[in-house]
């Protein structure tokens, strides 16, 4: 025992031996703070609806952050107490506010943390420094920027999905199979199957870019030739393997089981495996691995010491960060998703029925911009011996778009009846259109501003509503969200019982305008 | 040799016109020696061009998986291969007193894998054409089993109808629309002239089946006979130009001193 304690009395002398220099230097302290934030971005990006899956990528861009950061700790900088405090303002100004309104509000997704990262740049770095390290703010810029819009342009441009389609049946044809490609089909006599972009290797070619980024900022020392030969066989390798992917779906479409594995995320994410190897094999041959080793110059005979005061600063606030994410994460409430309350009761209709449902995504499963439907609830009101459904769907991060109400008819009447699309002054637009039972009423319900139909209609209101001098203040200070992309898509509909549809209409109309108001103050539910 | 005399004469001319006198026999001299080596060289590249020009044109329209199309793109690229190959042997033809210039050396670095990648893509067509070889030989087949069908259907047809027939005005109609001569006048009777024709049916099937036959003989002999020549080809345009890359190898060894 007493040999034990000597033992352990030794290696805590030896360890505060090492430890009491790193304790001098800022670099610590900056790696501490970097890496407390970089922890309360990611539980954010966790919890995020629409970026939760692209968690590995943002865990990667914020290692290369902090790898940039380690590779930079000689670095003398000069910072002024002026730009610690002003980083100190911008920084705290970001972070003091509750985590539910980051996911609801897209713009301070996007930009909250960029403001954030210029807080934490000044008081890391000053107001020189900041200059020098533009490549820490370059990555944390890359991280944020939505990619998506890459995938319409392989889609509708390069028309990925007949390319995908000629090559995997040109390579099922060239191991001996009786494989032909028509336009997205690739046929074979067993079966057959349609390709759609999202079956591609769009997404795997996006997810290696993505990563070659990362590796042409955070080492500086590549030549033209090899930033090209990454982004090139970054391409090559995702196409290929999306086309292997969509020939083994093509052979194994009999077979319903492994069709259903080798098309759900499980047979995805082996392809992806599969393509990063191989891409990190590539990378391995292009870049050899000594360039690693030959940026990181240690010099240890200079530490660099900074004064007491800028230390105590630093400490203080570290500190402040973890106890703010500590705080933050602890009362963080789940986002209140079913707004929508057990039964609206309304004046001379009486509530017969309710049926809910929840969290279903819109479109294809794949698909990255869908919007989900939050929840949903299915209202049935009588008033002498008239039936009237109210349906509505709860959506966040929409752009208006695609009625989740339109979307299950196969043939769109939207379409064809462009001219029901009525406008009533204090409410705003909706569309009526009928099939041959019931007559329907639908529109979207903003938080701010009439009811819209289309995408247009819906971000012209969040331009004039939401977008207004008197909200910046207070969303500057986290009690708001700037941008409100909410959306209750509401479908009212009346059986028809042999009448003419336009007979019907004003019945609707008139309950739609009756209970607008009403409906639309469901959206303050949320806090 | 002609261009090197022409080459000297001009040279003759302009210098010294007065004096004709000249009856040596003519020594090629170094320069001369480069300028044909540089012409070699220029040629190779021209052939290079033309031949990728060939090569864009066979490849498009592109049908992929459809066998027919790949035969013929294949055959076309046998064809068309002597053009790649000369051009590459040119452009390495370098003698002693060459001198290549530094931006040259990464031009015939990458023209030495190229050849190399060439040749790997050749070989990697054999199998492509062995199998569409044996397509084109089953669908040959196939394509002459439905007409030998077809035929025997419509024999079967014209036997039928034969048969039922029963008035002898008819049987003269059949006689003529199937252009038999009625020698003997009308005299015949018609159990004979039944006869007659059913025995001319005979003969005309035959002798379609025959034709047909030999024409099915005809068509897989052309076809043994171009699959061998591609599959062939393709093979022997491999070897050449990896054989190429493998003779080339000081130019992708010279890069690394500089």
């Amino acid at each position: 025992m007493l040999i034990n304690s000597q033992k352990l009395n030794q290696t805590k002398q030896a360890f505060l031996l090492r430890f009491q220099p790193l304790l001098q230097t800022q670099s610590f302290y900056l790696l501490g703070i970097f890496t407390t934030l970089a922890a309360l971005h990611l539980n954010i990006v966790r919890n995020h609806p629409l970026e939760s899956e692209e968690i590995t990528f943002y865990v990667l861009y914020w290692a290369g952050i902090i790898f940039l950061l380690w590779q930079n700790r000689q670095q003398n900088n000069t910072t002024t107490w002026f730009s610690s405090l002003l980083g100190l303002g911008l920084l705290f100004i970001v972070i003091f506010r509750p985590l539910h309104l980051w996911n609801l509000d897209l713009l301070l997704f996007r930009f909250g943390p960029i403001i954030a990262a210029l807080g934490l740049g000044l008081i890391s770095f000053g107001f020189s420094g900041i200059r020098h390290n533009w490549r820490l703010f370059l990555l944390l810029c890359m991280m944020l920027f939505p990619y998506s819009f890459i995938n319409g342009f392989f889609d509708s441009r390069l028309r990925f999905n007949e390319l995908t389609a000629t090559i995997s049946a040109f390579s099922l044809h060239y191991l001996g199979l009786n494989a032909i490609a028509q336009d997205t089909f690739v046929k074979l006599p067993t079966g057959q199957v349609e390709v759609l972009y999202f079956c591609t290797g769009g997404i795997l070619i996006i997810w290696l870019l993505k990563l070659t980024l990362l590796i042409i900022v955070v080492i500086p020392t590549l030549s033209w030739r090899q930033r090209l030969g990454l982004i090139s066989s970054a391409v090559f390798i995702g196409f290929l393997v999306g086309c292997i992917r969509v020939a083994l779906l093509a052979v194994v479409v009999n077979n319903h089981s492994l069709f259903e594995y080798w098309h759900s995320y499980k047979g995805g994410g082996l392809f992806m495996a599969l393509a990063t190897i191989s891409y990190a094999a590539l990378c391995n041959w292009i870049l050899p691995l000594e360039l690693l080793y030959s940026t990181e110059k240690y010099d240890s005979t200079a530490p660099v010491i900074v004064n007491k005061k800028r230390i105590l600063f630093l400490i203080v606030t570290w500190l402040t960060i973890i106890l703010t994410t500590i705080y933050l994460i602890a009362t963080k409430r789940s986002l209140n998703t079913s707004i929508l309350p057990d039964s609206i009761a309304l004046n001379n209709w009486q509530l017969v029925k309710v049926k809910s449902g929840n969290n279903q995504k819109l479109n294809t499963p794949t698909d990255t911009n869908a919007a989900i439907v939050r929840s949903q609830k299915d209202y049935s009101y009588l008033r002498n011996d008239q039936h009237l459904e109210l349906q509505m769907r709860y959506l966040m991060n929409t752009r208006g778009e695609s009625n989740p109400f339109l979307e299950q008819i196969n043939t769109n009447p939207a379409k064809d009846n462009q001219k029901n699309i009525r406008y009533v002054k204090g409410i705003g637009y909706y569309l009526l259109y009928s099939d041959a039972k019931q007559a329907y009423l639908t529109a979207c319900i903003n938080p701010r501003g009439g009811s819209t139909v289309n995408s247009a209609q819906f971000m012209q209101n969040r331009y004039t509503y939401d977008l207004t001098w008197s909200r910046i203040l207070p969303w500057i200070f986290g009690k708001e969200i700037l941008r409100d992309n909410r959306c209750i898509w509401t479908q009212l509909s009346v059986p028809l019982n042999e009448v003419a549809d336009s007979k019907v209409y004003p019945v609707l109309e008139s309950f739609w305008t009756n209970n607008y108001a009403t409906w639309q103050s469901l959206f303050l539910n949320v806090n | 040799m002609l261009k090197s005399e022409t080459f000297y004469n001009l040279n003759s001319m302009k210098t010294q016109k007065p004096e004709k006198l000249s009856k040596k026999p003519i020594e090629i001299t170094e320069a001369v020696e480069k300028r044909s080596f540089a012409l070699l060289r220029f040629l190779g590249y021209t052939l290079l061009i033309f031949s990728l020009i060939d090569y864009v044109s066979i490849f498009i329209p592109l049908h992929l998986t459809n066998p027919l199309w790949e035969f013929q793109a294949m055959a076309q690229m046998v064809d068309h291969v002597w053009s790649p190959l000369l051009g590459l042997t040119f452009i390495f033809l370098y003698n002693q007193t060459s001198i290549i210039q530094t931006k040259q050396v990464s031009i015939l670095k990458f023209l030495s894998w190229f050849a190399l990648a060439i040749g790997i893509f050749y070989l990697l067509l054999l199998p492509l054409g062995i199998n569409n070889s044996l397509t084109l030989y089953k669908n040959i087949n196939n394509q002459f089993a439905n007409q030998q069908a077809q035929q025997q259907e419509q024999l079967q047809k014209v036997t039928e109808k034969l048969n039922g027939i029963k008035s002898p005005q008819e049987l003269n109609n059949l006689a003529n629309s199937l252009n038999l001569q009625n020698e003997a006048g009308s005299n015949q009777s018609p159990k004979d002239l039944k006869n007659r024709i059913s025995q001319q049916i005979q003969t005309v099937a035959q002798n379609t089946s025959a034709a047909a036959k030999a024409a099915n003989r005809q068509q897989i002999k052309n076809l043994v006979k171009d699959a061998v020549r591609i599959n062939l080809g393709t093979i022997i345009s491999g070897i050449c130009f990896i054989t190429i890359w493998n003779l080339t190898v000081w130019i992708r060894i010279i890069e690394k001193k500089y």
